[in-house]
């Protein structure tokens, strides 16, 4: 039974990285990486309860802090993006380089 | 008695924090007195400590014990006290003197906090009891000799002047930080008590790699031959700095881990003459570049390089006692010195060179005292304290041959007269600039230290000093024509200082003046014999070396990197998605790899 809760893992972390590399708007990207984020402790939280091992669980609890700091540094790009060009294409953004 | 110790240590840090926390709220001399008054009551915890001749280890916690133990240690014992007292005594006559000599000053609170911070880590370096802390210690004197050379941070010659310090430094503490790891390698301890017990185990060749590596953190900090151009720089700094980091306390640093190291360098003599022979050199050097100069306070700046350089050749000559007796005497009257340079600087409007002074000797009665007592000592003239440490030197150096001797009488003739060149430009002569009223509390404790110029010839009373490092020296029987030497050519430097000052024109003549201005005619014989030669020789290398051989491969590899970057280029494209795609992509491939490598 546990070997399914894998697999539900891994698809939502591989589906995670899918909305990051095929959609074009900021917000999806954003939405993508918590998405891989959440995917990741979730797996965390099932390796600890079956190795039975709370040092997963602490990463877990980490990793939320450290995803809401991250989307709190995305929404701030995310107006700056907005107001220096008016919409969040990020292909529109070739020309930042980077 | 361990409370006292880690007492005297502390107060200087603990004034120092708050000076500069709150130093902003307090009124000047308020903060000023605080920070006196911490620096007293070290000395004060000190000279218990030594009156009561309490010696010991003072272990206050572990730091770690990976992979090694290092405990933060303190060592109280007659040479690490004595030092302490000195520069705890020294530091307070400055402190008190810069109450009123920065009292225009705005950083004035920034000043003392900085000055005790000094204080603070120049009493960890000397109570040290491991190297490591000793390091530490090391480190902190060389931050806070940077903060205050660069003290007034809007001059831009003061900053430079100030990196040019920290940055010179670094090469001698990376030389002190592998003489460290070598002295690990040997002994596996770093403990001062530990390696003088096992020292007589280890293998001779790796201790003299650790005396060398040593001595060059030592070079660094005490300002010697190659790395001795920070210190006339270093005066760009406030002249109680000057008087206290430059002179007094901190570059004598390198001197005391010699002293400190005394056990490990009577091991290697062969080091210690080369120390011996650097030192005198750089004595020697400096004693003339100290009689072309002009500026006041780098003549003194100078003058420092050159007396550290009599005491690394009395400690490296393995006559402990006397390079320590040397260093006492010198921090009183170099001090001195400098304070009444600034005397001088202060009631001239900050005029500093020489050649613009003259005459002040009918307005700053004191000062003109104060700075005669200071030029006497440093020239080694009988009554003075530093005739008997310099002149120890001088004598003992006999037994090591006849080199390092006439070395240094030679130095001793040009000391007295660069110092009295100074005294007479500055005190002689006609008034060029008008000085104002000089000013009483600068002049009072410079007393003080004039007091313990004059005294501190008995310090060594009985052998006091030379007792501290277990042995006495060798006493030669000594002509009586040698023994007389030095003081003969002290005397022939004032006579001829005097002689060669022209009263009318104020300025020098004499052949002696003339061949130091053009550098003893060195360039002149370099250029015609050497340096056209060596045009020519480089002028076949060029081309035979230069443009068919190098520029080909310089070219190739400029072309080589260009193809690279075009290559490079086109993956740059900007495109955020382009990037992510690229990355899975690896991470996809590189988990394939592995699962396939160990399935």
């Amino acid at each position: 039974m546990m070997g399914f809760y894998y697999f539900c893992g891994i698809l939502l972390f591989i589906n995670g990285i899918l909305i990051m590399v095929l959609r074009k708007g900021f917000i999806y990207i954003l939405i993508g990486i918590e998405l891989s984020l959440n995917a990741l402790s979730f797996l965390f939280f099932l390796a600890s309860r079956s190795l039975g091992n709370p040092h997963g669980e602490i990463f877990a609890i980490l990793l939320f802090g450290i995803a809401a700091a991250g989307i709190a540094i995305g929404l701030a790009i995310l107006i700056n993006l907005v107001k220096a060009k008016g919409t969040q294409d990020i292909e529109e953004f070739k020309d930042t380089g980077g | 008695m361990k409370t006292l110790l880690f007492l005297s240590i502390v107060s200087p840090l603990f004034t120092s924090i708050i000076a500069g926390f709150y130093g902003y709220r307090l009124k000047k001399h308020i903060i000023g007195w605080i920070s006196s008054g911490g620096v007293f009551l070290s000395f004060i915890f000190l000279l218990v400590l030594y009156i009561k001749k309490a010696f010991f280890e003072m272990n206050l916690f572990e730091w770690t014990n990976i992979p090694f133990k290092i405990n933060i240690l303190f060592l109280s014992d007659r040479l690490s006290i004595l030092m302490g007292l000195i520069v705890a005594c020294v530091s307070f006559i400055v402190h008190v003197y810069s109450i009123y000599y920065m009292e225009e000053d705005e950083g004035y609170f920034r000043f003392f906090s900085y000055l005790n911070l000094f204080v603070f880590s120049m009493l960890v370096l000397v109570l040290a009891g491991n190297l490591i802390v000793m390091f530490i210690g090391w480190e902190g004197v060389g931050l806070c000799s940077y903060l205050l050379i660069g003290f007034w941070y809007y001059k831009e010659s003061a900053s430079k002047a100030g990196v040019k310090a920290f940055v010179v430094n670094r090469i001698g503490d990376a030389g002190f930080l592998l003489g460290i790891f070598s002295i690990l390698f040997a002994c596996n301890t770093l403990e001062f008590n530990e390696i003088k017990n096992l020292l007589n185990t280890v293998d001779p060749q790796i201790l003299i790699f650790a005396g060398i590596f040593l001595f060059i953190g030592a070079i660094g900090k005490s300002a010697q031959f190659p790395l001795y151009i920070w210190l006339p720089d270093a005066m760009e700094g406030p002249t109680p700095v000057s008087a206290l980091i430059h002179a007094a306390t901190m570059v004598t640093a390198g001197v005391y881990m010699v002293l400190r190291l005394s056990f490990l360098y009577s091991l290697i003599p062969e080091i210690g003459y080369f120390i011996a022979l650097i030192g005198s050199l750089t004595a020697f050097y400096s004693a003339l570049c100290a009689v072309k100069e002009d500026d006041l306070k780098r003549i003194l700046a100078y003058s420092t390089i050159s007396q550290l350089g009599y005491m690394f050749a009395g400690a490296g000559l393995s006559f402990y006692g006397k390079g320590f007796f040397h260093l006492i005497t010198h921090a009183f009257f170099k001090a001195l010195l400098f304070l009444t340079a600034g005397i001088i600087m202060h009631s001239l409007n900050g005029e500093i060179n020489i050649k613009r002074m003259g005459g002040l000797l009918k307005k700053l009665k004191h000062t003109h005292l104060l700075f005669a007592i200071g030029a006497l000592s440093l020239s080694a003239i009988p009554p003075f304290g530093s005739y008997f440490s310099k002149e120890g030197i001088i004598h003992e150096s006999l037994n090591a041959g006849y080199l390092i001797y006439f070395i240094l009488v030679l130095t001793s003739f040009l000391t007295s007269l660069y110092i009295f060149r100074a005294y007479f430009h500055v005190f002689q002569g006609h008034e060029k600039v008008k000085p104002h009223k000089e000013d009483k509390r600068l002049v009072y404790p410079s007393y003080i230290l004039a007091f313990f110029a004059i005294i501190s010839g008995f310090f060594n009373f009985r052998g006091h000093i030379d007792s501290i490092f277990g042995k006495t020296e060798i006493h030669l029987h000594i002509p009586f024509i040698l023994s007389l030497l030095p003081l003969i050519f002290s005397i022939a430097g004032i006579l001829s200082a005097w002689y060669f000052y022209d009263i009318r024109k104020e300025q020098e003549k004499g052949f002696i003046f003339e061949l130091i201005e053009n550098k003893f005619y060195f360039d002149k014989i370099l250029s015609v014999y050497f340096v056209n030669v060596l045009f020519k020789i480089s002028g076949y290398l060029e081309k035979f070396l230069e443009l068919r051989t190098i520029d080909r491969i310089v070219n190739g590899a400029g072309k080589i990197s260009l193809l690279t970057g075009k290559i490079g280029i086109s993956l740059q494209r900007g495109s955020l998605r382009f990037y992510l795609k690229l990355l899975f992509a690896f991470i996809s491939l590189l988990i394939f790899f592995f699962m396939f490598r160990y399935i």
